[in-house]
């Protein structure tokens, strides 16, 4: 048998100076390391504490930048809406307006012309006033479904006979997140807009992928394209619109990818999951 | 004769086991404080009757105590872990080891000594189910405050009173020879001071306690 396996059996004369001693040590010790360790304890639960305010405070930063978002959708809305209503619907009216005025009441058959003409351009307008309406309402999203409020943009654009625009559906949702859709809904239409407005395109395609881990949207156009450095650096509101749909799609855990060169037209792909 | 500040410990923190405790739920530990602490209360007083007044041994009544702390403060461990999802399978194993000592030493002393070997197997349990506890504690991301959290300040100071009485509890058969034959109270100083954090910790989680259920 081992010679410390003997001492723990055989009681040791040790003198008892040295046990007092040995006993305070050992006290000392204990004390010291107990101490060290509820000291630990305190001070890592403060660093969860200040982690939990690092949180908070992350917290409000993300909020603020949630309610700025909503604005600016709201303040994008709102300059929809108001360049719906003065460069179609006034426009129109005032058509309607033009031809009423022009019509000779002494002339029978040129009122009834007057009235039929009227007639077309005011149920022009109840349409796109519907149309409108439809685009911007949540509780429509909800009934139709983003692939067939995507599919109405599409044929709009092509009423005009200057675009010619095809949807591609891949899959179906299986669970719907209303304002992940809404948020894709805006920047779909947000795209489509500046394909109007700045890429003299004729072919605009839409590629919508539903897939387990989230949605896909790709909208590709034929047009002039552009740079997007450019954009980033450029001064003014040039690149305002692209940085808020990224901010926009951060803040549903989605991303968006721009990818243009000058002459090759722009492909833009919208992830969320 | 030594003064007797454990009993004086002890019964401080029955009194604030009673005024903070009496209308704490009876479901749980807390209100089983107050008769815990009671049970102590009379069983310093007798053990120091005992040996102070009738010169008599009290080891018998110390080894009552034993089994007896180890029961009532399993359950707290219990109830306090059972949170952090550990199983009670540990802790009746836990019991079931003390038992086999206690059982052991106790049919071989007859009673006649102190259970030595079952106190400071008890003191084990106890370090490592506080030491459990302090670990899970720390892998809880939620944030408490600690001085205000009554069942941390309660297993603090089971852990700080025998986590550092080991050395004392090792040598508590020499520490008594050495009271005896040269009257070198070192075993009633350290258990005094321990004794203070100890019951100090109890009484402070019971007024803990009593603020959080006002």
């Amino acid at each position: 048998m081992p010679l410390w396996v003997l001492c723990l059996f055989i009681p040791l004369q040790i003198p008892t100076n040295h046990i007092i001693l040995l006993v305070v040590l050992i006290t000392l010790i204990f004390l010291v390391a107990a101490g060290f360790l509820l000291l630990y304890v305190a001070m890592y639960n403060k660093k969860k504490k200040k982690h939990k305010e690092e949180k908070i405070a992350l917290k409000s930063v993300f909020e603020n930048e949630l309610l700025k978002t909503r604005l600016e959708i709201q303040e994008i809305t709102l300059r929809h809406i108001s360049q719906e209503i003065h460069d179609n619907f006034a426009q129109t009216l005032g058509l309607v307006k033009l031809t009423m005025s022009t019509a000779d009441p002494h002339q029978p058959e040129q009122v009834g012309g007057a009235l039929l003409r009227s007639k077309e351009l005011v149920g022009q307008v109840i349409q796109d006033m519907r149309q409108l309406s439809h685009s911007l309402s949540p509780d429509y999203l909800e009934q139709q479904g983003l692939q067939a409020l995507i599919a109405q943009q599409l044929q709009q654009l092509e009423k005009t006979n200057q675009y010619t625009a095809k949807l591609t559906v891949t899959g179906y949702p299986e669970q719907r997140n209303l304002q992940k859709e809404m948020v894709v809904l805006r920047i779909v239409q947000e795209l489509l807009n500046n394909t109007v407005k700045h890429a003299k395109a004729t072919i605009i395609s839409i590629d919508m992928l539903y897939q387990q881990n989230g949605l896909t949207v790709t909208v590709k156009d034929n047009g002039i394209g552009f740079d997007p450095a450019s954009l980033s650096t450029a001064a003014g509101n040039a690149g305002l619109g692209l940085i808020n749909m990224h901010k926009r799609m951060e803040l549903v855990e989605g991303t968006i990818n721009i990818n243009s060169c000058p002459g090759n037209g722009t492909t833009v792909v919208i992830s969320v999951t | 004769m030594l003064y007797p500040w454990a009993f004086t410990f002890e019964l401080i923190c029955l009194i604030c086991a009673v005024v903070f405790l009496k209308n704490s739920t009876k479901v749980g530990y807390w209100h089983a404080f107050i008769y815990y602490m009671l049970f102590i209360v009379l069983l310093e007083g007798a053990g120091w009757s005992c040996w102070f007044i009738f010169h008599q041994k009290n080891h018998w009544l110390y080894n009552i105590e034993l089994p007896v702390t180890c029961f009532f403060l399993a359950w707290v461990f219990g109830k306090e872990l059972a949170p952090f999802g550990v199983s009670k399978r540990w802790g009746w194993l836990a019991l079931l080891i003390f038992t086999t000592v206690f059982v052991y030493e106790s049919l071989h002393t007859k009673l006649t000594d102190y259970n030595s070997w079952s106190a400071t197997v008890r003191a084990v349990l106890f370090i490592v189910a506080s030491g459990i506890y302090f670990y899970l504690f720390l892998k809880k991301t939620d944030y408490v405050i600690l001085y205000k959290h009554p069942p941390f300040l309660l297993i603090a100071g089971i852990f700080f009173f025998y986590f550092i009485s080991t050395g004392a509890t090792i040598f508590i058969e020499e520490l008594s020879k050495i009271y005896i034959a040269e009257g070198v109270p070192l075993r009633h100083v350290l258990f005094t001071f321990l004794n203070a954090c100890l019951y100090g910790c109890f009484a402070y989680s019971f007024r803990c306690r009593y603020q959080q259920t006002i």
